[in-house]
């Protein structure tokens, strides 16, 4: 083990402890819930240990929904919908939407590629924005942006501002305050919600190592909201091992603690799954659950799988009980499977309504 | 943005059917200009001379054009009568269309030939562009840089997720797409070329007379034949088919067909009782013509065919048959053609032993081959009329290889027919090197083999593809399984399979085998004519 | 694991032909003109000339391919050129035999 990384697992230890402190801060009757979507334009309430379907609801308008994002207090659900040209507020306790951006106006189509959020406190929304101007006989790419929205700009809402982005930014993580929003594209860019300047570039395309090729990563599932950790599997290949031998092909994680703002990339195994999504442990953040068409558990700390089961299925999306006891498989198609983090065995499953696809969504944990 | 409902979108795509090869049509056809106004000009603005924005600026094969009209009704709900989509697609490829060099590289494509193997022709377009499509898709269409960037801004437009997939997401694509490819799609395929103005003033070619035709239908055999082409009005011709396949099986059948740019031939036509779509080449001088004929149900089963016009007091060889055989044997051999006399003569090796029978169009010998005859092309001919390469000396079978030795079959169900894929086993010799899997071999043919099935790998045997993909028959013709998920493997996984094909042939008392690879796949819904 | 080690079963045929000395025609075994090479992880053939990297089954990924117009070229693309293609045919693993051809017959 790297002292670097020794030191980085400490952090995490100190993480864990503030972790702990706000969980115990939480209302007494905080009750975990799942927040899933599906075709054509739902919205679920799953009440997690009761492994059932509490509400659903319709999101008005043109589906399919994408992206999901809740803040903390667990209230309202922002779904990415409308063929991704349509931010929609669903409050998850009477199923009235509450919030409505509708991005493309004029001859200006507008998508967001995944890259969607809500800060932690509710109040602020962002969307990495894919604009195209459509004229009569051409099309015209225009560069792309991130447009910050007030959550209480109701069913018409603009954006607050706007500020040029990066494009192709696949995931926008908010801070742990509403100052800071972190942009998943070429690399991790920190991002000052008031001025839009990059403050930080945290190196991924631009992560040197010798001998080693650029990470690939395709991320475009949220699952950070329990460990404060956002990770996601990343693939590279090592130029100075014969591209025949497969030890070659490095899979590796990434992390990025976003109370502590610390960044990480390790290998952890040869390539030999294709993995999609992958959780930390909120309790014990050395553990980290990925999935695809297996499930794998990862020691952080030892580099190393720890047990790889294989699903009924392929799953895009993995998510995490608060108490770290248990995971949840997601996307793709119309059930959410439940697993022991201590065995990997399937402990339940969630079957949506009429088993309408989830598609490229994922699964969202939150209290309420 | 407009859109169009499914229904629209369904009775769309019923209206298209057999559009570049339908019937004739019985009543006037519109005007194609005043046409192309009505449906274009609309968000198409013309310039001065009348020529509609963007679409003077693009030259395509008849495909490509029929392509455009398709996304032109679903992405904007542009609908049209079949004839009038006719005309519109036979006007675009006339005065805007490919010449003969320009779609020389690719007529496979056009002539849609399963499994032929992915190439670029250029490594960068490849990346931008035949990650999705053929490359050749890209290489049959002539733009000038801004209308190529005009494409580019095209699909990222359409399809915004190009930027976030693998060897997008790798790159900075858009800049790529943007700044650097349509320089260079402009330099290898330009809107300008001289081979398009040549043949432009090219004479017209009427293919209208008599065509000794002969080919090969993989999984039924070789065969040779008579085509008979009747003008019905400008480009179009009634057609008139009789074959014979080497196995003694005889067809006949009539159809129609429509000469695109001057020598793209498009023919539709019931041949036995089967609908078949034929895609050929007329060569410049208009008495060749080259393509492959394929079932109107299933593009990937088919055949070759090369014809050659019966010229008044001409003669010409198209096929021999059987095109390869072995050293110190006396087989009897078939020449065809027409205006086939005189003397037999035959190369080194070669001793004529008499003739069995002999007419203008087919001449039928017994020869026998010596046992020290060497291996490879022998020379043939009938009085002046020469063929030095349709028929080859063996001594034995040096190699057996599957083709295609990738190949893919698709599961069908519900609304998609399986795609099957029909294997061939082709003898080779060594050449003069005498090892086999190099440049020098020497192709002989196609040879009835006994097929079998297994895993390709360990892993393909763990969850028993084989089992699930599917079937191949005595002919080479492999079924793939039912689609949907299948309960009873791992994953539920499609009847999907990672197979090894291997055909055994028998040269005397030697068998020789060969192995294929075979990707038995998900469907494809979106299936165009040029993929 | 033995069964679903795609990438790994191709590294095993990379180092079978290695030892053979035919690494070179393994890797060039890649695809088939027309047959999508956007492998993540791939429509018809995964990165390795295989199926076995692929979702499963493939109705797990349809929509998750279609939605996102992740291969719009072999599939539908919901976005904006086919969004009505679905419609009413929300769970791929039941529907997908209502899924008409998108290209209309020639």
């Amino acid at each position: 083990m790297s002292k670097r990384y020794h030191s980085r697992l400490h952090g995490l230890d100190v993480g864990f402890v503030l972790l702990a402190g706000l969980i115990c801060s939480l209302p007494a009757q905080a009750k975990e819930y799942l927040v899933a979507v599906t075709r054509p334009n739902q919205v679920h309430l799953i009440d997690a240990a009761a492994r059932k379907v509490e509400h659903s609801y319709t999101i008005p308008g043109n589906g399919i929904p994408s992206a999901v994002a809740v803040p903390d207090d667990g209230k309202v659900a922002y779904i990415c919908t409308n063929r991704w040209e349509s931010i929609s507020g669903i409050d998850l306790a009477t199923g009235k939407e509450v919030f409505r951006a509708n991005m493309s106006s004029g001859t200006e189509r507008v998508k967001s590629v995944f890259a969607m959020n809500v800060s932690r406190d509710g109040k602020q929304l962002y969307v990495h924005q894919s604009p195209v101007q459509l004229s009569l006989d051409e099309y015209q790419v225009e560069d792309t942006r991130i447009a910050v929205y007030d959550t209480s700009a109701g069913l018409d809402a603009k954006p607050a501002r706007t500020f040029p982005a990066p494009r192709r930014i696949a995931l926008l993580l908010p801070g742990m305050k509403s100052d800071r929003l972190y942009a998943l594209g070429w690399d991790l860019y920190a991002i000052n919600t008031s001025s839009g300047a990059i403050e930080k570039t945290y190196p991924i395309r631009d992560w040197k190592r010798p001998n080693y090729s650029e990470p690939d990563i395709l991320s475009v599932w949220l699952q950070y909201e329990q460990p404060n950790i956002f990770s996601t599997p990343y693939y590279a290949v090592r130029t100075d091992i014969s591209p025949d031998d497969p030890s070659a092909y490095k899979t590796g994680l990434l992390t990025f603690d976003l109370a502590k703002g610390t960044f990480d990339m390790e290998d952890f195994e040869d390539t030999s799954v294709v993995i999609f999504s992958s959780v930390v442990s909120p309790t014990h953040p050395n553990e980290v659950y990925m999935v695809y068409t297996q499930l794998t558990k990862m020691d952080r700390e030892q580099h190393k799988v720890i047990k790889r089961i294989d699903l009924d299925h392929t799953y895009y999306a993995i998510n995490i009980s608060r108490d770290g006891k248990e995971v949840y498989l997601g996307g793709a198609l119309g059930n959410i499977a439940v697993y022991d983090t201590a065995t990997l065995e399937r402990i339940g499953n969630i079957e949506l309504p009429d088993a309408a696809n989830q598609s490229v969504a994922g699964v969202r944990v939150v209290q309420r | 943005m407009p859109s169009v409902t499914s229904t629209k979108l369904m009775a769309y795509c019923c209206l298209l059917g057999g559009l570049l090869i339908a019937a004739l049509a019985g009543a006037e056809e519109p005007d194609p200009q005043s046409l192309l106004m009505q449906a274009c000009a609309g968000c198409h603005a013309p310039n001065e001379q009348g020529q509609l924005s963007r679409i003077r600026d693009i030259r395509k094969t008849p495909e490509g054009w029929d392509m455009t009209i398709v996304r032109m009704g679903i992405w904007h709900g542009v609908a049209m009568e079949p004839a009038e989509r006719r005309v519109l697609v036979k006007y675009l490829a006339d005065t805007q269309g490919l010449a003969p060099e320009e779609t020389a590289n690719y007529r496979g494509l056009i002539e849609r030939r399963p499994n032929m193997p992915a190439t670029n022709a250029d490594e960068d377009i490849g990346v931008m562009c035949a990650r999705c499509h053929s490359y050749g898709r890209i290489a049959l269409q002539r733009r000038d840089e801004d209308e190529w960037r005009k494409l580019a801004n095209t699909h990222l437009g359409q399809w915004p997720t190009i930027e976030y997939q693998a060897l997008g997401r790798d790159r900075n694509w858009w800049e790529i797409a943007r700044d650097q490819i349509p320089a260079k799609l402009a330099a290898l395929y330009p809107f300008k070329t001289e081979a398009w103005t040549k043949w432009q003033s090219h004479p017209a070619i009427d293919p209208s007379g008599t065509w000794r035709i002969s080919g090969e239908r993989a999984g039924v055999g070789r065969y040779t034949g008579v085509l008979k082409v009747k003008a019905a009005g400008k480009d179009r011709y009634e057609t008139d088919y009789a074959l014979s396949y080497a196995d003694g099986k005889s067809l006949t059948g009539q159809g129609h067909a429509i000469l695109y740019t001057g020598y793209e031939w498009r023919g539709a036509a019931k041949l036995g009782d089967e609908s078949i779509r034929s895609v050929l080449a007329l060569s410049a001088d208009g008495n060749q013509m080259q393509g492959r004929w394929f079932l109107k149900e299933a593009d990937g089963i088919g055949g070759d065919l090369h014809a050659v016009r019966v010229v008044d007091g001409g003669s010409g060889i198209v096929a021999v048959e059987p095109p390869f055989i072995k050293a110190g044997t006396s087989p009897s051999i078939t020449v065809y053609g027409y205006g086939l006399t005189g003397d037999v003569k035959l190369g080194e090796g070669l001793k004529l032993v008499k003739v069995v029978q002999a007419t203008p169009e087919q001449v039928q010998v017994e020869v026998k081959v010596a046992e020290q005859a060497k291996p490879g092309p022998v020379a043939l001919s009938i009085g002046p009329t020469q063929a030095d390469s349709a028929l080859m000396v063996y001594r034995q079978i040096d190699s057996i290889h599957v083709e295609p030795a990738f190949g893919i079959a698709r599961v069908g169900g519900g609304t998609l027919r399986p795609v099957q894929a029909q294997l061939e086993a082709v003898a080779y010799l060594n050449g003069p090197d005498g090892q086999a899997g190099t440049d020098d071999d020497m192709r002989l043919g196609s040879l009835p083999a006994t097929w079998t099935v297994d895993n390709f790998d360990e892993a393909a045997a763990a969850i028993q593809d084989a089992k699930f993909a599917g079937q191949i028959d005595g002919s080479g013709l492999f079924t793939p399984g039912a689609g949907g998920p299948n309960p009873e493997r791992q994953f539920s996984a499609n009847n999907v399979g990672n197979l090894k094909v291997t055909a055994t042939v028998q040269d005397g008392d030697r068998s020789v085998t060969g192995d294929g690879q075979l990707i038995v796949t998900v469907q494809r819904w979106n299936d165009p004519p040029l993929r | 694991m033995k069964h679903l080690k795609a990438l790994n079963q191709k590294a095993e045929l990379l180092e079978r032909a290695a030892e053979e000395g035919k690494a070179e025609e393994v890797f060039l075994m890649a695809s088939v003109a027309g047959c999508a090479t956007t492998f993540d992880p791939g429509w018809e053939v995964d990165a390795f000339g295989g199926v076995a990297g692929l979702c499963q089954p493939m109705e797990a990924d349809l929509y998750g391919c279609t939605d996102p117009c992740w291969w719009p070229a072999q599939t539908g693309d919901m976005l904006n050129t086919n969004v009505n293609w679905t419609d009413g045919k929300n769970a791929a693993q039941k529907d997908w035999r209502l899924l008409d051809a998108i290209y209309p017959e020639d």
